[in-house]
């Protein structure tokens, strides 16, 4: 398996052919790769099947992990950098996600298991800002389920004893909101 | 919480007990992450601002993680109790609004005298306890002896969040008792006596911020006289002001504010002097509440008319001596019917009694972070 080598301008245009996506947006998605100011040389990313994109400089910079692996090596740019635990699919979702201004209601159109991975990958790459947003959005779909909703989401199991759960509906007849502390 | 092993059946030598434990452990680190699919500290970063109440209902693991020290902390009541016979030396417990349970504190570090909330020789007559909550913790500043002294010559400080006690700054004078107040993490004492009246002590005003570990009572500007001297008094923090009135519940009183910012007491505005028939706290030093104790109805302040608006009206509020105020609920203490809970900003206010452990009747209550489990 040889590698390949694409921009992320014709990965996102690949990808969003197979998407079927709004050509609209597609063409805002276009206009701005093409207004942007390419002077300083776009830094290479290996995913875990081998693919590399092509990602500019301000957006690396987002991605703490590979932002520090840059400046240990002397500001080296012109191999690849690999990332074992981000596949492709993963790391288009996280551009678009970002070429989208991070707009939350992009993530909600995906399933559970691509979130999760764009947790994880998050988490790796050390995205503060994404991951942040990410969980946020978990909270929120959560906030206001039941019990039963929200175990089943999550694949939980329930491990109370039927005495342990019969006990859990008498109580939590009030509590105060919120948790911030200051001290 | 340990999850239970099936027994084991063969015979009980030392050896098999030790694989049964160390069988236990290995189940324990194998029992499932909070979130599947996700590692646990992130799976608590999703958690962290989900209501401790679903949280504490969905798996053992999850329960946990609302009492773990690196989670951030619900809050919990803090109950100043004495026994209702006569052996009244007061007790601190804290109750849990998650699992409803009622814990004692742990035990304070031994003080010269018992603190008392009736004499012997008066079993009628209360003896006034106060306390006051402030940078998250718990302080304790004035309460009497048998021979009917002043208790505390420094404050006694609870800290939820380590499970500690400690001491405060010693007071110059310690008092009997006193006017007594907090904003954010600064705690107020004016007024009040000692062991005997003094003028001087009559028309004092000290601050104390919890945060400076070095921290001495700094003297601020005196009252002008010492009529709010004749009570135990509660300052409540509004505002960066502190507002008191000199006398409890229903009767005529007269009433002082102090303004932080410019150092200086002035007058009450008359409208929140006119309604001010009973214990009253401020939700987040912004809203400011009272409870009118003889008719039981429960009133906000509102300050462009400086005057009180009816929220609820409830038998349960009768006899109300204290009310603290958080997050959109208040917690009241009355004499009658001991303690419990209003909800002011739902929609249509909801009131619960809190059961108080056997045998007890309240003092006064603080609310405050619960105290994080292994500390």
């Amino acid at each position: 398996m040889g590698e390949k080598g694409e921009s992320s301008k014709s990965a996102m245009l690949k990808h969003a052919e197979e998407e079927e996506l709004n050509t609209k947006r597609l063409k805002t998605v276009e206009g701005e790769e093409s207004n942007m100011v390419e002077e300083t040389e776009n830094i290479k990313l290996k995913t875990s099947d081998e693919i590399i994109f092509e990602v500019e400089p301000s957006i690396v910079k987002e991605m703490v992990t590979i932002q520090t692996f840059i400046e240990d090596n002397n500001n080296e740019t012109s191999i690849p950098i690999p990332l074992p635990n981000v596949t492709s699919n993963t790391l288009r979702r996280i551009l678009e996600f970002k070429a989208r201004g991070f707009d939350e209601e992009f993530v909600k159109t995906l399933g559970m298991d691509e979130v999760f991975e764009l947790i994880l990958a998050a988490n790796y790459l050390n995205m503060k800002t994404l991951l942040d947003i990410l969980t946020k959005i978990i909270a929120d779909f959560i906030k206001n389920k039941s019990v039963e909703f929200v175990r089943k989401f999550f694949n939980i199991v329930n491990d109370f004893t039927p005495e342990e759960e019969a006990k859990i509906r008498e109580e939590n007849a009030w509590a105060f909101e919120g948790f911030e502390c200051d001290d | 919480m340990a999850i239970a092993m099936p027994e084991s059946s063969s015979s009980s030598s030392s050896s098999t007990t030790k694989r049964q434990k160390q069988e236990q452990h290995i189940h324990q680190q194998e029992e499932q992450p909070l979130i599947p699919g996700l590692p646990d500290h992130i799976a608590q970063l999703c958690l962290s601002s989900i209501n401790p109440c679903l949280l504490f209902s969905i798996s053992h693991s999850w329960r946990r993680l609302i009492y773990s020290p690196s989670f951030p902390p619900f809050f919990s009541l803090y109950a100043i109790l004495s026994h209702s016979h006569s052996s009244a030396v007061i007790q601190f417990h804290t109750f849990d609004p998650i699992s409803a349970t009622w814990l004692p504190l742990p035990p304070h570090p031994p003080l010269h005298h018992l603190l008392l909330r009736r004499h012997p020789s008066f079993l009628s007559r209360n003896l006034s306890v106060q306390s006051v909550s402030a940078a998250n913790r718990l302080v304790l500043l004035a309460a009497t002896t048998h021979n009917l002294s002043p208790a505390l010559p420094r404050p006694l400080i609870f800290h939820p969040l380590t499970k500690t006690w400690s001491f405060g700054p010693t007071l110059s004078t310690p008092r009997r008792w006193c006017a007594l107040g907090s904003l954010g993490p600064t705690v107020y004492v004016a007024s009040g006596i000692g062991s005997h009246f003094s003028i001087h002590v009559a028309r004092s005003l000290q601050k104390w911020n919890l945060q400076n570990p070095n921290a001495v009572w700094e003297k601020k500007t005196e009252l002008k006289d010492g009529r709010f001297s004749r009570e135990a008094i509660d300052a409540v923090g509004w505002k960066q002001k502190l507002c008191m009135v000199n006398v409890k519940g229903d009767a005529a009183k007269e009433g002082v504010v102090y303004d932080v910012a410019e150092d200086a007491w002035k007058e009450m505005p008359e409208g929140m002097l006119h309604g001010w028939r009973g214990p009253v706290a401020a939700m987040e030093e912004e809203v400011m509440y009272v409870v009118d104790e003889a008719k039981g109805v429960l009133r906000r302040y509102v300050e462009e008319e400086d005057s009180w608006e009816e929220i609820l009206e409830n038998e349960r509020l009768k006899g109300a001596e204290k009310i603290v105020a958080w997050r959109g609920k208040l917690c009241v203490v009355s004499a009658s019917s001991g303690i419990s809970v209003v909800d002011v900003a739902a929609p249509s206010p909801r009131i619960w009694s809190v059961r108080l452990p056997e045998g007890f009747e309240p003092v006064t209550v603080h609310i405050l972070p619960r105290i994080p489990a292994g500390v």
